[in-house]
């Protein structure tokens, strides 16, 4: 696995506002950095914020975003994420000269990094265009189904056997709690039917494209993983790939 | 000091995973421990096949990990050492895999592979002339944090090579609290309370007032939003150990008075109190620690190192002084 950000020319910025404004403030990246041309991460270190890259930032784009950043509502909430230092204050923006170990994201040997970019780019755009139908960042719980939504839509073109070969193969053995009737299974094959639904949204058939091409280059583990740093909730990617597997078992 | 119930987990297994090799040694030092380790280490001496050295010296009030090292590694009578904290395994052929390697190999120090995350960081081993020529470990860098990274970077400095090791077998060690870590050290023992003052987003001013009404505080920063700028700049990993640092010079030590923390609020949480002095005591050391690498310093320790007066194998007519 490589480091995304050792041997590469990424630029960031964050910006720190509360979640309630994100939606706006991905909006505007929209317009001012161009679609597909930026990826970003939700993160809640020193107070919310969301870290955005791209392998190029113009100074101009920077203060087009701060000059919008001042009309934004301030939170009520003063309680600070870390005990030792103060939150940043919000709906203001910051460079990243730095990223801390801990967030700095690895893929896989034979993928390009610009190829994986690429793909961060295309995922944030399909998040981005979600939005537009959901709330769903705000709480965790929110965002963990929402990763589900995507993971299962990934298979939709996948194939399958592959990926389930690859998660017996990486994942050690659990005992399989999902059984045949279970919401979750239910769930996963309406997902696997969506593509004979009359009426799709745009960002769902974008995800199908760009899950599918991804997948024909890396492997699945890396996908999730992906979809979960962006999503804030890193931690829950083996439950997810767990749950993957359970399901894809019937 | 006062880790039995750590020994009685390891050292039998130990001992167990490493009889074959010949002339094995486990040294204890017993580090004014308090908790029945004279005891124990007495009532089982037998079982321990002749392969333990038993030293106490009963001068330490608390806790200090850089001397008790250097005492325990002056008294081994071996000509290759490794440092085995209580709560560490030392792996089934280990030893014998240490023989091998200094066999094999000239001029090296061998030691865990720096991206591992068991608690067993400074296991490092050297041949004793080594660790005697560089003066062991610095007894400058006090409490937790960096006396091992100090003790590699000079070994290098004299011109070994760090060689290193990955084997699950050899990296398996007892969890415990981060309390557990410092309850023996001084700062712990002595602390009264801790202030916290917010100078900014990136700095705070951090007060630790001790039992006697003495402090010592200091200016810390987190380099990760010390640049409010919004200057494009490539983006660079920045490793945890280089993330946060005393601001130079901002380290004030005298006698308390309430006007030192008018803008502090104190630390009430005591999860936030231990990880504060587990994080103060790693950035204290790391000024040191920073002083030896930029100084290129081989030898540390100018005065002594290890000194003190212990006892073996609970005979207490015949003190060995360490000078």
């Amino acid at each position: 696995m490589k480091n995304l950000f050792t041997n590469n020319q990424l630029e960031g910025f964050m910006i720190f506002s509360h979640k309630r404004n994100w939606k706006a403030i991905l909006s505007l990246l929209e317009e001012t950095l161009d679609k597909n041309q930026f990826f970003f991460f939700f993160d809640s270190e020193r107070g919310y914020h969301l870290k955005v890259f791209s392998p190029s930032i113009i100074k101009n784009q920077l203060d087009t975003i701060s000059s919008y950043l001042v009309y934004l509502p301030v939170s009520e909430t003063t309680v600070s994420e870390d005990p030792l230092f103060r939150n940043v204050p919000e709906n203001t923006l910051h460079n990243i000269k730095y990223i801390p170990q801990t967030i700095n994201i690895t893929y896989p040997d034979n993928l390009a990094s610009n190829e994986y970019v690429i793909f961060l780019n295309n995922l944030s755009s399909v998040v981005v265009d979600a939005l537009r139908y959901n709330d769903f960042f705000v709480e965790e719980k929110n965002r963990i189904n929402f990763a589900i939504q995507l993971i299962f839509m990934a298979l939709v073109k996948a194939n399958k056997e592959q990926i389930k070969k690859e998660l017996v193969e990486t994942l050690e053995n659990t005992p399989n709690n999902i059984d045949n009737n279970s919401p979750l299974v239910n769930f996963y094959r309406e997902v696997q039917q969506i593509e004979s639904e009359e009426k799709i949204e745009n960002w769902v058939i974008n995800w199908l494209n760009v899950a599918s091409d991804f997948l024909n280059k890396a492997p699945f583990h890396t996908l999730v993983e992906s979809i979960c740093t962006m999503l804030e909730i890193r931690n829950f990617a083996p439950q997810l790939l767990y749950t993957t597997k359970a399901v894809l078992q019937y | 000091m006062n880790r039995l119930y750590h020994l009685k987990e390891t050292l039998p297994m130990n001992l167990a995973d490493n009889i074959a090799t010949e002339n094995i040694e486990f040294v204890i030092l017993d580090y004014n421990s308090t908790d029945g380790l004279e005891d124990w280490v007495q009532q089982n001496f037998d079982q321990f096949c002749g392969k333990v050295a038993y030293f106490r010296t009963t001068q330490p009030t608390f806790y200090n990990r850089s001397h008790s090292r250097n005492m325990a590694f002056r008294l081994a009578s071996g000509n290759i050492v490794c440092n085995l904290d209580a709560d560490n395994y030392a792996g089934k052929g280990f030893a014998e895999y240490l023989t091998a390697m200094f066999q094999q190999h000239n001029s090296i120090f061998i030691a865990p592979q720096n991206n591992n995350l068991s608690d067993t960081f400074g296991k490092i081993s050297t041949t004793k002339s080594d660790f005697l020529q560089i003066r062991g470990y610095d007894e400058a860098i006090k409490g937790y944090g960096f006396e091992d990274n100090d003790l590699k970077n000079r070994l290098t400095n004299l011109g070994r090579t760090e060689a290193t090791f990955n084997d699950t077998e050899f990296l398996k060690a007892i969890t415990h609290t981060e309390e557990e870590r410092i309850k023996n050290e001084f700062i712990y023992n002595h602390l009264q309370a801790i202030f916290v003052e917010n100078l900014s987003y990136w700095q705070s001013k951090l007060t630790i007032l001790y039992k006697d009404n003495t402090y010592e505080s200091a200016q810390i920063i987190d380099s990760m939003y010390s640049n409010p700028s919004i200057e494009i700049e490539t983006i660079r990993p920045l490793e945890f150990l280089n993330r946060y640092y005393i601001l130079e010079d901002s380290i004030e030590k005298g006698l308390f008075n309430e006007d030192l923390v008018a803008n502090a609020t104190v630390v009430t949480k005591q999860e936030t109190l231990i990880s504060t002095i587990n994080f103060y005591s790693q950035l204290s050391n790391k000024l040191r620690f920073m002083d030896n690498f930029h100084n290129k310093r081989t030898t540390v320790n100018d005065e002594s190192f290890g000194s003190g007066i212990v006892y073996k194998n609970f005979d207490y007519t015949n003190p060995i002084i360490l000078a």
